[in-house]
């Protein structure tokens, strides 16, 4: 990210946010508020485009091309509920069709993703199993707790984590959780 | 559950969530036919186009935020272009709908008997209610005025079909073809532009 802000109605809800995370790197990013932090994960992930400066995942701009910077991405919100589902592997069967990956393979890899989260609660376990699934080389997790870091990088293995905190005091704490750079 | 494509994942797991809802709009249906009961096939037709178009407003205001709130953030992270995501998303009030105007159609069949029902106003008033639950679905990705501009250009739609409906039968049918279509591409442009930072 090089000087990335989002504004909305001519109200500036992220100022200018600079970023550089190499390929496989890990890095606790504080930002002003919760509010602040939610957005810049979803800028990260491609979700939310960015109003002024750049973004690149990859080679790719979330701007011109959202999808394929997805394709690179794996997104845990920080207040996902996906114990309305029925089961854990009706989740990630959903995951995985929107995913295009192969459903009863998701199923299995998740349930050994899941093993490796023992202890976190499953509103944060089953989004983050939910994301590995695709195999993501950019793993966004918004606000994520200290405690879960060492299982976090562990399930995580090669990919890069960016996680996005509400204050500097919780990226310091994660940041040392899972020896990461803030 | 093994889902076939992304749509039907998309969909059931959207009807799923929202199955309480469709029941009640069902059994609403059902109690309104009831409460025609001494009408003819005309004042049917009008009854069943008006109530499966608020359905359908209802059913579609209804995908956005709530519980809906993490299968948006599970479909806005996938690598998935708008329009496929607005196809599978305009299905769920549609199957709502067509769910809710069955209950009425049958509760009028078994109520009234079965000379107030025909064809071609219980498929026009399903086919009515499909078309304004789309335009509806364009509401659900804008905020304030507009929001207020889509909701009411979705009962101008229905407004039309039912002018339509009985001087001019297939006119009618075209118009809720021609406006679901709009509808839908609207609402697959705005999806497309739309950050679910809102």
């Amino acid at each position: 990210m090089r000087d990335a802000t989002f504004r909305r109605g001519g109200e500036v809800l992220v100022r200018a946010q600079n970023v550089e995370l190499e390929e496989g790197n890990r890095l606790a990013h504080a930002c002003a508020n919760n509010r602040t932090a939610a957005i810049v994960a979803m800028m990260a992930a491609g979700l939310v485009r960015a109003s002024g400066g750049a973004v690149y995942v990859g080679a790719f701009d979330p701007r011109i091309q959202p999808v394929h910077v997805k394709r690179l991405a794996g997104y845990v919100p920080h207040d996902a509920l996906p114990h309305e589902f029925p089961s854990f592997e009706q989740y990630i069967e959903y995951r995985a069709a929107l995913w295009g990956l192969p459903q009863a393979e998701s199923v299995v890899r998740a349930r050994h993703i899941l093993a490796g989260l023992e202890g976190i609660h499953e509103s944060f376990a089953y989004p983050l199993a939910g994301a590995l699934i695709a195999q993501p080389r950019l793993l966004v997790l918004d606000r994520p707790q200290a405690v879960y870091g060492p299982q976090i990088v562990d399930v995580t293995k090669s990919s890069a984590i960016f996680s996005t905190h509400g204050s500097e005091n919780e990226a310091a704490r994660f940041a040392n959780a899972c020896a990461a750079p803030v | 559950m093994i889902f076939r494509s992304i749509t039907s994942a998309i969909a059931f797991t959207r009807v799923h969530r929202l199955g309480g809802q469709v029941l009640y709009v069902a059994a609403a249906a059902a109690l309104f036919a009831a409460l025609q009961m001494h009408s003819d096939l005309a004042a049917h037709a009008l009854g069943a186009a008006l109530f499966g178009s608020l359905a359908g407003i209802y059913l579609a205001m209804a995908q956005r935020g709530g519980r809906m709130r993490e299968l948006e953030l599970c479909e806005q992270s996938a690598p998935l272009y708008a329009r496929g995501v607005a196809r599978a998303i305009a299905l769920v009030p549609s199957i709502g709908v067509v769910i809710a105007l069955a209950a009425y159609w049958i509760v009028t069949g078994i109520a009234s008997g079965p000379r107030d029902v025909a064809a071609a106003p219980v498929f026009l008033s399903m086919a009515c209610a499909c078309a304004v639950s789309i335009v509806a679905l364009c509401a659900t990705v804008r905020t304030g005025l507009w929001q207020a501009v889509y909701i009411l250009l979705a009962a101008i739609v229905a407004a039309i079909i039912v002018m339509l409906e009985y001087p001019q039968l297939p006119a009618a049918f075209l118009f809720c073809g021609i406006a679901g279509f709009i509808g839908l591409r609207q609402y697959g442009e705005a999806l497309a532009r739309w950050d679910p930072a809102a």
